[in-house]
C-alpha cells in the first residue's frame, strides 16, 4: 500500500514540477490556449460537456460536481512546428524572400486536483496557461520585420479554485476566481532614414521585459446538464481580463557608419537609461457550448463551439517614461472555434480522437510578423493507460494546420503568405486517491 | 459520341472563361514603354543626372518589375549637373564634379526613357535640339541624338518607336521656376493655362494616334514640396519658435512696409523657399533684436535679380501658383479624357508622402533629408522616391485598365539606396566636414524635429507615433548653408 502512494505521490511530484516551470505557448486562435488537459485534447478539446475529469476547471466547473474520488490530474504539454515561415511579396519584403521561425521547445503544463467536501459539493484546486504565444524570428538581425518584431514572448499561468455543486442528479454548477500571473518580453530593432547615405538603417535595439508578475483576478463558471441517461450538455464561461504590465525598455544604439548621425540619434533615444515601459493587454473571455452523447456505454461523442470576445483586443497603449505613447492598432473580430470528438473508454483505459476549426480573430491589416496568425484545422487523438491502479498515463497529440494567409493589405505594409504546421504533443498523469 | 462534344464545349467554355478572366495581361503591354517627360522622368536626384540614380528612374523600375527592356540615355558616374553630397548635418553640401560622360551613345533608336530635365509640354512636343531647345536642359542632345536621327522631338521619337504603352509625365517645369526664382509672374515664370492645355492636347493627338494605351501625369503642387515647405516663416532657435510674448516672430521681407521702411513682417500665409537657407545665417530676414547678426534687419529677397534667386512666395502668389497648378490639372484630365489615356495625379502620392509610408517598420516620408523621398535638392526624388512612384503607377495602371503588373521589390531601394546605391553608392570620395558641439546641437534640433525623435523613440508605430507638442509648436527645419554673403 506504502509503494503504491509513494508511486502516487511521485507521479504527482514530477507533474507538479512540470507545471511550475516557466513555459507557454500557443496554440488556439489570436494567443489563447485550449489544450488544458490531455484526455480534453485527445477529443479535440471538445470536452466542455463531458468534463468528467479535473480538467473540467478548465472546460465546465460544474464537471468536477459529478467526481466523487479525490483525483489528481497534470500534463505537460510540448510544441513542435515543423514549419513556421513566411514568404515575402512585392513591393516589400520582396518575393524571393523568406524567413523561417526559430525552433525553440516551447511547452505547457496544468495540474488540477479535486475533493469532496460532501457528497454533493467539490473543491478544486488547479493551475494551467490560459493564454501564451511566442514569435522568434531566425537571424533576428537580417529579418526584414525587424523593426516590426524580432522576438514577442507571452506567458499567462491561471491559479484557480472553484466549487461545484450538484443540485440534482441532472443538474450542476460550478464556479471560483482565477488568479492570472503574466509576463511579456519584446525585442525589435528601431531604423530610421541616414540622411548621408540616403537609405533606411537600424539605429537602435529595443528591448522591453515585463518586471514582477502582475496578478489580476477573473473568474469562470459552468453548467452541466444531464437531460437522460445518455445526453449531457455543458456550458462553461472564462472571463475577461485586462492586465498592466510594466517593466524597464533598453535601448542599445546600433552604428550607422555615419559618425555625425550617429551622435544625432545618440541624443533622441534614451540609450544608458531604462525608462519604464507600460502596456494593458486584453485578454478575451471564453465561453464554450458543448453537447455530448454516449452512443454505448462505452463510445461518446461530444461536439463543442468556442466563442471567444477577441474584439477586446482592439489596440494595445505602449507608454514608455519620456517618450511618445505608441498606439497599436489591431481591430480584431469575435471568433467561434468548433470542435468535435469522440472517446472510447475500456477496462485499461481511453482511446480519444477530434477535430478542430479556429477561426482567426484578426483581420488582414493586423497580420504581420508581430502576430501572423490564421485560420486552422487540426485533428487530435490520444489514450490512457492504467499503469497501476489509481494512476493513469495519458497521452496526445494535436496535429494543427494554420491555413496559408497571403497578406498585402496590413499596417506595416509587410506583403507575405504565412505557412504553419504545428504538433502539440503531450503527457499527463492521473492519479485517483 | 456525346460525351467528347461535351467534353469539347465544356472545355472551349472553360478556356473562355479563363481567357475573359484575365484580360489584364494582354491590356497593357511593355514591351516598348516610352517614358516623356522632365527631371523626374529622367532620373534626376540631387542637382545631377547620373547612372546610379539613372537605372532606378520611374521607368526603369516600372520595366524592371516587369522584365521589359527600357533604354536609357545613361551618365556615367559622377554624372552631370555636380551630385550634391551632404557634408555635414550641419547641414552643409558638397558637389560632386560634373564630368559624366554618355554611356549608351550609340544605341541605334531612340531611348525608352525620353525624358529631358527642364522641358515643359511645350519642349516635349517640339524641342529637338540644343538649338531649340526653350527650357530643356541641354542634355537635350545627348538624349534626343538628332545630330544622327533627325526625328524630331520626344514626342516625335516615342511615336518612331511604335509604342506599346506611353507615360507622359510632365510634372510641372511650366510654373516650377516661379518657386526657385521665388517670382511669380504670369506669362513670365508661369505658363498660361491655354498654352499648356493646346500644348498637352496637341500632344496627347500624336501619341494616341500611334498608341492608344498610356497614362498622363498631372503637374505637382509646387507649393507642397520640401523645397516650399521646409523653412517656416518665423525666426527659429533650436528648431523650435522663439516666442516674444506667446506670439512667434516674423522673418523679415520687403513688402508692404511703410515708406522709408526697407524690411518688415512677413505675413504667416508666406511661403519661404530653401534658397533661404543662404541669407539667413547673415541675418537677412531676422530682426536685430532677435539676433544682431550682421545683416539682421535686412529683409529676406522678395524677387530674382543679380544678386540670386527670390526667396520668398507671398499669398497672391502662393494663390496663383496653387490656382495655376490646378488649371493645369483640369486641362490634363479633360486632355487625358479626350485622347483616352488615363490621368495620374502625382498629388495624391505627394499627400501620402507627407504622412509617411510604413515598410516593415520603418517609416520613409516626403520630410527633406530624414524622411528618404526627397533628395538633397528638395525637388527631385531620391531613388527611394522614384521606386514609390513607380510602385504608386503600377497600382494605378492595374487598378485603371485592369492589369497585373508586378510591383517592384522595394527592399533594395529601402536598405540599399538603390539597384546601384542611389547616390551614396558612387565612387568619388567626399570628406565630411567635422561639426562643432554647437553646429551639432542646433543639426540635432533643427533637422531631427520632434516629429522625428518622436518617431524613433516610438516602440512599435504602426505608421506614426502620436506626437504630443511640448510647450513651443514644433517646426520643420531652418535650412543652413554656405556663409558667404550672397548679396552684394
Amino acid at each position: 500500500m506504502f509503494k503504491a502512494i509513494g508511486t502516487r505521490l511521485a507521479a504527482l511530484v514530477l507533474v507538479g514540477l512540470a507545471v511550475a516551470l516557466p513555459a507557454a505557448r500557443l496554440e488556439a486562435a489570436g494567443f489563447a490556449l485550449f489544450e488544458q488537459s490531455s484526455k480534453g485534447n485527445a477529443m479535440g478539446g471538445a470536452f466542455t460537456a463531458t468534463a468528467e475529469d479535473p480538467s473540467a476547471m478548465f472546460y465546465n466547473p460544474a464537471g468536477n460536481a459529478f467526481i466523487d474520488e479525490t483525483i489528481v490530474d497534470g500534463s505537460l504539454f510540448g510544441v513542435l512546428r515543423p514549419t513556421a515561415r513566411l514568404d515575402g511579396l512585392n513591393p516589400y519584403p520582396g518575393e524571393g524572400y523568406s524567413a523561417n521561425m526559430a525552433k525553440p521547445l516551447y511547452w505547457f503544463g496544468n495540474m488540477y486536483a479535486v475533493t469532496s467536501l460532501s457528497k454533493d459539493f467539490k473543491v478544486s484546486l488547479g493551475m494551467w496557461s490560459p493564454n501564451g504565444l511566442g514569435v522568434p524570428w531566425q537571424n533576428p538581425d537580417t529579418f526584414r520585420g525587424r523593426a516590426i518584431i524580432q522576438r514577442v514572448d507571452l506567458r499567462q499561468l491561471a491559479v484557480g479554485a472553484q466549487f461545484a455543486w450538484k443540485v440534482s442528479d441532472a443538474i450542476a454548477i460550478g464556479a471560483g476566481p482565477e488568479f492570472r500571473f503574466t509576463d511579456v518580453k519584446l525585442s525589435k530593432n528601431v531604423q530610421a532614414v541616414n540622411p548621408f547615405t540616403q537609405r533606411v538603417q537600424d539605429i537602435a535595439h529595443l528591448s522591453l521585459v515585463s518586471t514582477g508578475t502582475p496578478v489580476k483576478v477573473t473568474w469562470s463558471a459552468g453548467m452541466l446538464l444531464k437531460p437522460c441517461d445518455r445526453l449531457r450538455v455543458g456550458i462553461s464561461y472564462h472571463a475577461h481580463l485586462d492586465v498592466d504590465l510594466e517593466g524597464p525598455a533598453q535601448f542599445s544604439q546600433i552604428a550607422t557608419g555615419s559618425p555625425q548621425f550617429d551622435g544625432a540619434v545618440s541624443t533622441l533615444l534614451p540609450f544608458g537609461t531604462t525608462p519604464t515601459g507600460r502596456t494593458t493587454l486584453q485578454f478575451p473571455s471564453v465561453t464554450s457550448f458543448g453537447v455530448a452523447y454516449d452512443l454505448t456505454p462505452n463510445l461518446t461523442l461530444e461536439v463543442d463551439g468556442n466563442y471567444v470576445t477577441w474584439k477586446v483586443f482592439d489596440q494595445t497603449v505602449i507608454r514608455i517614461d519620456g517618450v511618445p505613447d505608441s498606439v497599436l492598432p489591431h481591430g480584431w473580430e469575435n471568433t467561434w472555434a468548433v470542435r468535435a470528438g469522440a472517446l472510447y473508454k475500456g477496462k485499461k483505459g481511453w482511446l480519444a480522437a477530434g477535430f478542430i476549426y479556429d477561426q482567426t480573430p484578426q483581420p488582414d491589416f493586423d497580420a504581420s510578423p508581430f502576430l501572423p496568425d490564421s485560420n486552422r484545422t487540426g485533428v487530435t487523438i490520444g489514450a490512457g493507460f492504467n499503469v497501476l491502479k489509481g494512476v493513469q498515463l495519458n497521452v496526445s497529440s494535436l496535429f494543427l494546420w494554420f491555413h496559408e494567409r497571403t497578406v498585402t493589405t496590413n499596417k506595416d505594409s509587410f506583403s507575405a503568405t504565412y505557412q504553419t504546421f504545428a504538433i502539440l504533443p503531450s503527457v499527463g498523469m492521473k492519479t485517483t486517491f | 459520341m456525346k460525351t467528347p462534344h461535351t467534353l469539347l464545349r465544356l472545355l472551349s467554355a472553360a478556356a473562355l472563361a479563363a481567357v475573359l478572366a484575365h484580360p489584364a495581361a494582354a491590356q497593357v503591354d511593355l514591351s516598348r514603354l516610352v517614358w516623356i517627360g522632365d527631371s523626374e522622368g529622367a532620373g534626376v536626384s540631387a542637382a545631377c543626372l547620373t547612372k546610379r540614380v539613372q537605372v532606378d528612374s520611374p521607368g526603369a523600375v516600372i520595366a524592371r518589375a516587369n522584365g521589359a527592356d527600357f533604354q536609357q540615355p545613361i551618365i556615367n558616374d559622377p554624372g552631370q549637373g555636380g551630385c550634391m553630397v551632404l557634408t555635414s548635418l550641419a547641414p552643409s553640401f558638397g558637389a560632386e564634379p560634373s564630368t559624366g560622360t554618355p554611356a549608351n551613345l550609340t544605341l541605334p533608336r531612340p531611348y525608352n526613357n525620353l525624358a529631358i530635365p527642364g522641358c515643359t509640354v511645350h519642349d516635349m512636343l517640339y524641342a529637338t535640339t540644343g538649338a531649340d531647345r526653350g527650357g530643356c536642359s541641354p542634355l537635350i542632345d545627348l538624349i534626343l541624338r538628332n545630330s544622327t536621327f533627325k526625328i524630331g522631338s520626344q514626342v516625335d521619337q516615342a511615336i518612331s518607336l511604335n509604342p506599346s504603352f506611353v507615360i507622359f509625365a510632365d510634372f510641372g517645369n511650366e510654373y516650377l521656376g516661379a518657386v526657385t526664382s521665388g517670382t511669380a509672374i504670369d506669362g513670365v515664370t508661369l505658363t498660361p493655362t491655354a498654352s499648356y492645355a493646346t500644348d498637352l492636347n496637341a500632344a496627347l493627338a500624336k501619341l494616341k494616334a500611334i498608341q492608344p494605351k498610356g497614362i498622363v501625369t498631372g503637374v505637382v503642387d509646387v507649393t507642397n514640396i520640401p523645397f516650399t515647405t521646409t523653412i517656416p516663416p518665423y525666426v527659429t532657435s533650436g528648431g523650435k519658435l522663439v516666442l516674444v510674448g506667446g506670439a512667434p516672430i516674423p522673418l523679415l521681407g520687403p513688402k508692404g512696409c511703410p515708406a522709408g521702411v526697407p524690411a518688415c513682417p512677413i505675413p504667416n500665409t508666406t511661403l519661404v523657399t530653401l534658397a533661404a537657407a543662404s541669407y539667413m545665417p547673415l541675418g537677412y530676414g531676422i530682426p536685430c533684436a532677435v539676433a544682431p547678426l550682421p545683416k539682421c534687419n535686412n529683409p529676406l529677397p522678395d524677387s530674382s535679380s543679380a544678386a540670386g534667386p527670390g526667396v520668398l512666395l507671398y499669398a497672391d502668389e502662393v494663390t496663383l501658383l496653387k490656382t495655376r497648378g490646378a488649371e493645369y490639372n483640369a486641362a490634363a484630365k479633360a486632355a487625358a479624357a479626350a485622347s483616352g489615356y488615363l490621368y495620374y495625379d502625382p498629388n495624391d502620392l505627394l499627400a501620402r508622402a507627407k504622412a509617411g509610408f510604413g515598410f516593415g517598420g520603418a517609416t520613409v516620408s516626403a520630410a527633406y533629408l530624414t524622411g528618404g523621398m526627397f533628395s538633397y535638392d528638395a525637388i527631385h526624388l531620391t531613388p527611394i522616391g522614384y521606386a514609390l512612384l513607380a510602385d504608386d503607377m503600377i497600382k494605378f495602371i492595374n487598378a485603371s485598365f485592369p492589369a497585373s503588373l508586378k510591383e517592384p521589390d522595394l527592399s533594395v531601394y529601402l536598405f540599399q539606396g538603390g539597384t546601384a546605391g542611389g547616390l551614396s553608392g558612387g565612387t568619388v570620395p567626399y570628406a565630411w566636414a567635422p561639426m562643432t558641439d554647437a553646429e551639432k546641437a542646433t543639426a540635432i534640433e533643427q533637422i531631427f524635429t520632434l516629429d522625428f525623435s518622436s518617431k524613433l523613440a516610438a516602440m512599435f508605430p504602426a505608421h506614426r507615433a502620436a506626437v504630443s507638442p511640448g510647450p513651443s509648436a514644433p517646426v520643420q527645419r531652418h535650412e543652413r548653408a554656405d556663409r558667404t554673403d550672397p548679396m552684394p
